[in-house]
């Protein structure tokens, strides 16, 4: 009972405290409903914070009919502390003190704020030293305050949070002494005298100035509706701190009970105080407050009958209202009716079991509700033991029910539990054959299901933790394996009985009736139905108490049940009635989702729905379904992760099939409406991830979670929110990358490659955004240790590290103008760092292609290599060529062959970026030697030589028939765009692209040409390789009327007309020479 | 983009005049004189009910035929005789005599903003041949009513489509009295879904509105949507052309310029000079009355966070942000921009949580505003 006492004591205390006082009322002084708490409070704040501006106003404006308009200082500032922002609170209050806006009555009031702000951290804070210091600094604030400010109104708030904190420095030292420390005691002792003290000069102080405003005032005029404010105020202040002092008392009282005479003596002092306050406030909730705290310090003292008295004088009143203090009186009635020397075991059974009967799902487990059961098993107990006949039924279900009761109470942990067990096994423990009886009435009936119910579910519960030690054990405890099958037999039974008499209630119940108890016999067979796994029983059962008792308060439950239950058929059945119940399922969940929005069931009717639409493709029903699961919802953050993964896979998926619609030269009009499409489930991925991993549970994190929250990193990285995803993804709680740290057995190697790759990426790009240079580069290469220690294949590795270079290559591309040159600079700097230190081939190959990457992406709209490309190039060129070195150092398979020709075709399109095009074809030339089939790098060779061209005519014949002949084969080694064009034509098949390399090199043919034509000074030369050029083009549109496309058609076009122009001809392209092309539909 | 309350705190449908006379209302109006000399044959009272009203905004009410429109204006016919065109801005409402009832109450739920109603109700209209200036107020309306629920961000509105109707109604009633009243919806949606070149110029038709009050509103947020598209330097011109607007007593012209002088310290900051943005952002707060105007406190704390994140003070910016977060949040548009820049906020002080739950109250409140989906 030690906790019981003291527990309301701190809750007295921090109600206060938090609320700062209560409503300001005075005896005969009714100004709002005594037992609308809630309201109460919230008027309070905004009270509270409306008389500080009017409080230092009287201070300071003194007077002055002009009120300046300024910082709202004051709301503010409980805004922000009412939001749990209590560092930016004290961050504000110390720019306030050199603010220009800030009024100058705030400024004064700083020290107050900042004392009082300290205060309430303290209150939240859970590390011990933390909240010493914080109660030091607070107690120095608030003593500067009083210093400086001795006539302002808020002295006596100040005051009383000064006294506050001695009492929470007693209560942490009490807590320390645990009983035995002597020193600790006596210092705590001490503490909340002069806890006591402050309160009672506050007190005379508020009476003082209480005394000195008028009675009567007059709210038209300012200056008296200031005074009016005010005068509520120190009475609510007042109020607080008479209960506050008196409830301390029996705190204090506590810590003496070896001295019985200075324990009684505060005691009663406690008493007295707290019945004076009764008497002034009686009609009050305040005054009910006391009342309980009173009856309890009577039963404390072991006065039981005051106890009672006190108790049964809030127990009486009717309003229901009051229903929370009444649960709070009767808990503390319950022992004193019980106690051997009063024996009034009805009282406690009738009293107590009617609370019960009316206790909500979620007070069941409350400490004030397991303090009841627990007296109810006692009187219950007691009753039976003391009946002229023990051997009676009455006697037996008193029993019965005590052991139901008591079973209850110790399958809650806290510091019941060990008291209502040795009750249960007083008791003879769990019940395993409850004796049969034949019910009469409805009432009966109802009684002896409730009866088997309850000893149904303690036994369940007691089960399952034996179940438990026995799987521990090893399943070889025969001891525990015979309480296992005992107890299994009893739980059948006790669910076999209920069942039975629920049934028999409601075969007994008359035309009459109460609703609510059929109602209640109807909710406890459906959830036994679905117990006893009689699933079909259990949905029409479920269904009928929601449809048609839809008001009773059970009907959401039912509906919830029923609709597991449905859904369970539906995943059993087979298809013959799979429809059936997919009906039924659709049915309830609907009818559930609608008729109880705003509970937690027709949330959870909801969750059932949705994973239904999501299967069957419907991602925008899915959604709509989703809102209407209520935030605070647990299921709102599993199905916001469930439609943002789908919906973001969907959108990867979609980017695939973009791409497939541009390679088949899709309509315009059908890549808009995809891309749009995906834009929509991007931003659907997005919203809906970023609520889930915001509202998700992380007890439990698993594949579900880590993928949550990579694919939202994925997307934030991907929308310029690097340091977001930085933070997400390092996120103590929520993020994947401290699971991974912790060796999280639930998420697959594949998963943490996934999460090791878009940390990387955000690492890099949160650089651009602010981050720490210096701090991110290590991350990143922490990163690259774990996904080499993560990924085992080297191939693997340097794929994931290219698809890397290759989104921020992407990422680069799609940038704002004015922030690539920034993002640029930082990816390099960041990539020259790596480079100096990398050792492993995947790093420095990623190194050196998102350097290539960067470079691409700083290439002028003309094509032509900026200043900034050429310092890409060169750096890409050095990594590169740090390869190659390192690979010829280390030997071995350190380079494998086919990375070391990859890096050497890299190496020759770099010499070409930066115009060294002899050294680029020399390359290409080693590179071609050993194997001369590579149509990419044939190409490539092409294409450096059209640019040689541009300086040197003559490369443009080489770049159409070849260059740089084998001395043993006397082939060219370099094909040139005739053969090129020639082996693409001869090996195209519908399922590769050499169609597309066969049209780029007719298309350069022409292209090279024309360009030697135009550098000719011989006029007859230049006319016969422009008509070459022209007679080219024409050749291939007529034997290939379709140009391979659109596309392909408007280049040869377009290069046809510039012939055409050359040579004086009209420049009528293809027109003459196809039909007209198809009409294209215009893109979005 | 802040939507910068009438001072009535009722939409506007009263505000330009323009003379041109179209075929199209020509023949409305041969139509419309036609059934008024039906009408007229019948007793008076069901004459009146023949009749349009015309309620003026000083109670007045004008009977008889409306028998033309411009963008600023609507003649009355009274007895057979063309009166002056009365300005729009004189207008309270206009009821046309062969109106269905649905939408005599749909309109009057549109003047009490009272927009769920209004679309509910003009739905109801049932399909007939109506004159066509019944016609075009049925569809202004439902247009009007659309647009205002998104841009209140209700379940179900959709701004694109909302905007869509709104283009649609002014191409084709180009002599709509309610023409620049669907302009400048059209323009908040707009800058509602971050399209504020379109914006832009929506907002920049009000200057051809006959109404001081309504060029002055115009050049207002047209100035906002150059802000928002960067273009400073103009929208600073613009905020001083609105500052310097001679007011006559025009309650909404004082307020449009108490905005401009707002915007135009907030584009002072943007073009460099971030210490004189805040000195005159705070001179502002020192003499505004914080319960006066919410909407306008909003927006001299979202201006004083922009300055202070240009004057690299990222503390400052929040502190600023979250005075709109936390008492001046009414104005969608104001809240949606501080939670937005407090999510980034949070974020760079390492507050990853409060950053995720500013950003989540953004996207569920606000999820139709450019600022959610800004990245």
């Amino acid at each position: 009972m030690r906790r019981l006492f003291s527990d309301r004591i701190a809750g007295a205390f921090r109600s206060v405290t938090a609320l700062h006082e209560e409503p300001p009322r005075a005896t005969g002084e009714k100004t709002a409903s005594p037992t609308n708490g809630l309201a109460e409070s919230m008027i309070d704040r905004k009270r509270i914070a409306r008389f500080r501006i009017f409080a230092a106003l009287l201070v300071a404006a003194s007077g002055s009919a002009a009120v300046r308009a300024e910082d709202p200082a004051t709301t503010f500032l409980e805004a922000l502390r009412g939001r749990g922002y209590y560092d930016t609170a004290l961050d504000y209050l110390k720019s306030a003190e050199t603010s220009e806006v800030v009024p100058a009555f705030f400024k004064a009031q700083i020290p107050y704020e900042r004392g009082l702000t300290m205060v309430e951290l303290a209150a939240v804070e859970a590390n011990r030293d933390l909240k010493i210091k914080l109660l030091k600094e607070a107690e120095a604030h608030l003593d500067e305050f009083l210093t400086k400010n001795s006539a302002s109104p808020l002295v006596p708030s100040a005051r009383k949070e000064t006294a506050n904190i001695l009492i929470a420095q007693a209560r942490l030292l009490v807590r320390d002494a645990k009983g035995t420390d002597q020193a600790k005691l006596a210092e705590a002792d001490k503490l909340y005298a002069q806890a006591y003290q402050s309160f009672q000069a506050i007190r005379e102080d508020l009476k003082k100035r209480l005394e000195a405003i008028p009675k009567v005032l007059n709210d038209n005029d300012r200056a008296q509706r200031l005074l009016r404010e005010t005068r509520d105020q120190y009475r609510q202040t007042y109020q607080a701190v008479r209960l506050l002092s008196a409830v301390m008392l029996v705190e204090q009282a506590e810590i003496t009970k070896e001295n019985k005479a200075e324990y009684e003596k505060r005691m009663n002092q406690a008493i007295a105080e707290l019945g004076q306050i009764y008497t002034d406030y009686r009609i009050f909730y305040a005054g009910f407050q006391a009342k309980v705290f009173q009856a309890d310090a009577y039963l404390k003292m072991g006065r039981y009958a005051d106890a009672i008295a006190a108790a049964k004088e809030v127990l009486e009143q009717e309003d229901p209202g009051l229903r929370s203090i009444k649960i709070q009186a009767l808990a503390v009635a319950a022992p004193a009716w019980n106690h051997e020397s009063i024996k009034q075991y009805d009282e406690t059974v009738n009293q107590v079991g009617a609370m019960l009967d009316t206790a909500r799902p979620a007070e069941e487990r409350e400490p004030d509700f397991l303090r009841m059961k627990l007296s109810l098993a006692k009187a219950l107990k007691a009753r039976a033991e003391a009946s002229a006949n023990p051997t009676s039924s009455d006697a037996k279900k008193d029993l019965r029910r005590a052991k139901a009761m008591s079973f209850q109470v110790s399958n809650v942990q806290g510091d019941l539990q060990k008291e209502a067990r040795e009750l249960l096994v007083a008791l003879g423990g769990p019940d395993a054959a409850a004796e049969e009886i034949e019910p009469t009435t409805f009432v009966e009936a109802q009684q002896a299901g409730r009866d088997a119910f309850d000893v149904a579910q303690s036994s369940e519960a007691t089960l399952k933790t034996i179940q438990t030690r026995l799987k521990e054990a090893g399943g070889n405890d025969a001891e525990l394996q015979q309480q296992v099958e005992a107890l299994t037999q009893t739980v059948a039974k006790a669910r076999g009985d209920a069942v039975r008499y629920f049934r028999d209630a409601l075969r007994l119940a008359g035309p009459d009736e109460d609703p609510a108890s059929l109602g209640r016999v109807r909710y406890f067979l459906t959830v036994l139905y679905y117990g006893n796994d009689d699933l079909h029983a259990a949905g029409v059962m479920g269904e009928f108490v929601a449809r048609r008792t839809s008001e009773d308060p059970t009907a959401p439950y039912c509906g919830r049940v029923a609709l597991a239950a449905y859904k369970k058929l539906f995943d059993e059945a087979d298809e013959s009635l799979k429809d059936f119940y997919l009906a039924r399922t659709e049915s309830v969940a609907t009818f559930v989702g609608e008729a109880f929005k705003g509970q937690p069931e027709a949330a959870a009717a909801i969750a059932t729905l949705i994973p239904m639409q999501l299967q069957a493709g419907k991602i925008e029903e899915a959604l709509a379904l989703l809102q209407q699961i209520p935030l605070d919802s647990p299921l709102r953050a599993q199905m916001d992760l469930l439609v943002g993964q789908i919906a973001w896979a969907e959108y990867l998926r979609g980017g695939a099939k973009v791409r497939e619609l541009e390679t088949a030269q899709a309509p315009a009009e059908e890549i808009a409406a995809l891309q749009m499409k995906r834009d929509a489930l991007k931003q659907t991925a997005l919203t809906t991830l970023e609520g889930g991993v915001g509202r998700m549970q992380t007890a439990k994190y698993g594949k579900t979670e880590a993928l949550a929250v990579i694919f939202l990193a994925q997307i934030l990285v991907g929308s310029d929110r690097a340091q977001d995803a930085v933070a997400l993804l390092e996120d103590p709680e929520k993020g994947v990358l401290p699971k991974l740290a912790g060796g999280n057995a639930d998420i697959e190697p594949k998963i943490a490659a996934e999460a090791y790759k878009v940390a990387l990426r955000s690492y890099v790009s949160s650089i651009v955004s602010g981050a720490n240079a210096n701090d991110a580069i290590e991350k990143a290469k922490q990163t690259m240790d774990a996904l080499d220690g993560a990924v085992a294949e080297k191939k693997t590795l340097i794929s994931i590290y290219i698809s890397v270079a290759q989104d921020l290559q992407k990422q680069l591309e799609n940038a704002p103008p004015n922030q690539r040159e920034a993002l640029s600079k930082a990816f390099a700097a960041f990539l020259e760092q790596v480079r100096g230190e990398a050792q492993q081939l995947d790093v420095l190959v990623w190194v050196a292609e998102t350097f290539y990457g960067i470079a691409q992406s700083a290439v002028g709209p003309d094509g032509v290599a900026t200043p900034a490309a050429k310092g890409y190039y060169e750096q890409a060129q050095g990594a590169y060529a740090q390869i190659l070195s390192m690979g010829k150092n280390k030997g071995g398979d350190w380079l494998p062959k086919d990375v070391e020709r990859t890096v050497e075709m890299k190496l020759a399109m770099i010499d070409r970026e930066l115009g060294d095009y002899q050294g680029a074809i020399a390359r290409f030339e080693r590179v071609l030697a050993p194997n001369n089939s590579v149509l990419n790098v044939q190409t490539e060779a092409a294409e450096t030589l059209m640019k040689w061209g541009q300086q040197d005519p003559q490369q443009y014949f080489s770049a159409i028939m070849g260059a740089r002949k084998d001395p043993k084969t006397q082939r060219n080694v370099i094909w040139g765009w005739t053969r090129l064009s020639s082996v693409a034509r001869q090996n195209a098949k519908p399922e590769n692209d050499m169609m597309e390399t066969f049209f780029l090199a007719r298309l350069r043919m022409a292209e090279a040409l024309r360009g030697y034509a135009l550098a000719s000074k011989d006029a007859a030369q230049k006319k016969k390789h422009l008509e070459l050029a022209e007679k080219s083009i024409v050749e291939i549109a007529k034997a290939m009327p379709t140009m391979g496309g659109a596309d392909w058609r408007r280049k040869f076009d377009d290069v046809l007309k510039a012939v055409q122009k050359d040579l004086g001809k009209p420049t009528d392209g293809l027109s003459k020479v196809l039909p007209p092309p198809a009409p294209e539909t215009a893109s979005r | 983009m802040p939507s910068v309350p009438s001072a009535d705190g009722l939409p506007r449908f009263s505000r330009i005049i323009c003379l041109n006379w179209t075929l199209t209302t020509m023949k409305s109006f041969l139509l419309r004189f036609g059934v008024g000399l039906v009408a007229a044959t019948f007793g008076a009272s069901a004459a009146f009910a023949q009749q349009d009203q015309l309620y003026k905004t000083n109670d007045e009410v004008v009977r008889g035929l409306v028998s033309g429109t411009t963008p600023g204006s609507v003649t009355m016919t009274v007895n057979g005789a063309a009166q002056a065109p009365i300005p729009s801005s004189e207008i309270k409402r206009l009821i046309f005599a062969e109106e269905p009832g649905e939408l005599r109450r749909g309109r009057e739920s549109v003047l009490t903003q009272q927009y769920e109603d209004s679309v509910a109700e003009l739905a109801k209209i049932p399909a007939g041949n109506y004159p066509s200036l019944v016609q075009q107020d049925i569809e202004f309306y439902k247009a009007y009513s659309a647009s205002q629920l998104a841009l209140k961000g209700s379940p179900g509105s959709n701004a694109n489509d909302a905007a869509a109707a709104l283009v649609a109604f002014t191409r084709a009633n180009p002599n709509s009295w309610h023409y620049f009243d669907a302009r400048k919806a059209a323009g908040d949606l707009a800058a509602l879904t971050g399209n504020y070149d379109y914006a832009a110029s929506a907002y920049g038709e009000l200057l051809q509105a006959p109404s001081l009050s309504m060029k002055v509103e115009g050049k207002l947020l047209q100035s906002e949507a150059l802000m928002r598209l960067g273009k400073h330097e103009e929208a600073l011109a613009g905020y001083k052309q609105v500052a310097a607007a001679n007011a006559n007593g025009d309650d909404a012209i004082e307020k449009y310029k108490e905005f401009a002088k707002v915007g135009q310290a907030v584009a002072t900051a943007h073009t460099g000079q971030p210490a004189e943005a805040i000195k005159s952002l705070n001179e502002i707060i020192a003499t505004t009355d914080p319960t006066r105007d919410q909407a306008l406190y909003a927006k001299i704390y979202n201006g004083l966070g922009a300055a202070h994140l240009k004057a690299n003070a990222p503390k400052e910016a929040l502190l600023a942000y979250l005075h709109v977060d936390l008492l001046f949040l009414q104005d969608p548009d104001a809240h949606a921009e501080a939670l937005y820049n407090l999510s980034k906020l949070w974020g760079s002080l390492n507050q990853s949580q409060r950053a995720l739950d500013a950003r989540q109250t953004l996207r569920e409140r606000y999820g139709a505003s450019a600022w959610a989906s800004k990245e």
